[in-house]
């Protein structure tokens, strides 16, 4: 039984991937191992079936239909003067990052009013609005001690952190 | 001012150069000569329709996109054929349909590529018209793995070498290897009984 490396050789006599000396000494081999032989023709013959009936598919859409999809993609590249490359990605991107950043200030936020002590606590006993500005960017805070619950809307500029005067 | 250009008998290279200057009709006829090819190739690597016409109009979009800088150093279908490959494997690799295997790993599976099909023996009887090998052909490609399909119609259909489809396929050169050896010798097993004649 031929070993794996060298029916691998044969393959690749056939394909034109060995060098002069091992194309070589694997066409000696043919002459000699008829084994080694009928794995080269049956290779030989499936490249020939292969080559020569490769199967054909048709688009399963009118010509029309198909074109009108490429142009508009073509104009919409053309209209944003940039090229769409694969635009997957960018489309979460423009989600995920303020998305992330609020969902930071967010927790940050939480955190502070999870550890303030019981009486400043008290001292929103009824739902209340704080305009806190940040060093590069504009926030508002809603909080609700009602629904346990804090809203912070940032708008623009990198998160620094730290709140105003009360 | 260019001359008007009849772009139904126009050559490819002459709607190439027009497209090339924003000519948006050479363009579509461009299209609608070569659609049936890029799709095909499309097919041919993920076996399912709807991925392969998305990839397709990705491709001539693509290709839209980037004609300036295509220099007509091969020919425009051969170009635009390699831009759908691409896409396709970059399809398969997003999907994670795209296994990297090692050789032993394939070996485990097969049972050894050497071992498991016996050299097929033609049938002298049997003839087959062409369109029904395509069929075989067809199906045979069909129950393949898309790896084996894939480095199978790297080679085969798109001459491109060994360390090419290693490159594409993001893995070594012995795993092409044994990927495309396996798939010879399952078509092989597959279209078992043909004659040279039934080809030729």
């Amino acid at each position: 039984m031929i070993d794996r490396d060298t029916a691998l050789k044969v393959q690749a006599l056939l394909d034109g991937e060995l060098s002069a000396n091992e194309a070589a000494e694997v066409t000696r081999r043919l002459e000699h191992d008829p084994e080694a032989r009928q794995i080269y023709n049956e290779l030989e013959l499936t490249r020939a079936v292969l080559l020569r009936c490769e199967p054909e598919y048709a688009v399963p859409e009118s010509r029309e239909f198909y074109w009108s999809r490429i142009r508009q993609g073509i104009e919409s590249g053309e209209r944003s003067g940039a090229a769409p490359e694969s635009t997957w990605w960018r489309g979460w991107t423009r989600w995920l990052v303020p998305a992330g950043a609020t969902a930071l200030v967010g927790l940050f936020l939480l955190q502070r009013s999870w550890l303030m002590p019981q009486d400043d606590a008290a001292a929103f006993s009824s739902d209340h609005q704080v305009e806190t500005l940040l060093a590069e960017a504009t926030s508002i805070s809603f909080r609700s001690e009602s629904a346990g619950m804090t809203v912070v809307w940032v708008q623009g500029g990198s998160p620094n952190f730290f709140e105003s005067n009360e | 001012m260019s001359a008007k250009i009849d772009y139904a008998s126009a050559a490819d290279p002459i709607l190439v150069r027009a497209a090339q200057r924003g000519d948006l009709l050479a363009f579509e006829e461009l299209v609608a000569r070569h659609r049936d090819k890029v799709y095909s190739r499309a097919f041919s690597i993920l076996r399912h329709e709807e991925d392969a016409v998305d990839m397709s109009q990705d491709a001539w979009i693509k290709a839209w996109q980037r004609l300036k800088q295509f220099q007509h150093e091969s020919s425009f279908t051969t170009w635009i054929t390699r831009i759908v490959i691409n896409l396709c494997l970059d399809h398969l690799r997003k999907q994670k349909r795209y296994q990297t295997q090692s050789i032993e790993v394939l070996e485990a599976e097969s049972g050894g590529v050497e071992k498991q099909f016996p050299v097929e023996i033609p049938n002298p009887t049997e003839r087959l018209e062409r369109s029904e090998l395509r069929q075989r052909i067809d199906r045979a490609l069909a129950q393949m793995s898309v790896e084996h399909r894939t480095a199978l119609t790297l080679l085969e259909y798109e001459q491109l070498e060994y360390k090419e489809i290693a490159k594409r396929m993001n893995c070594s050169i012995g795993t092409v290897m044994s990927r495309i050896f396996y798939a010879r010798r399952r078509l092989a097993s597959l279209l078992a009984g043909l004659k040279r004649e039934d080809y030729q």
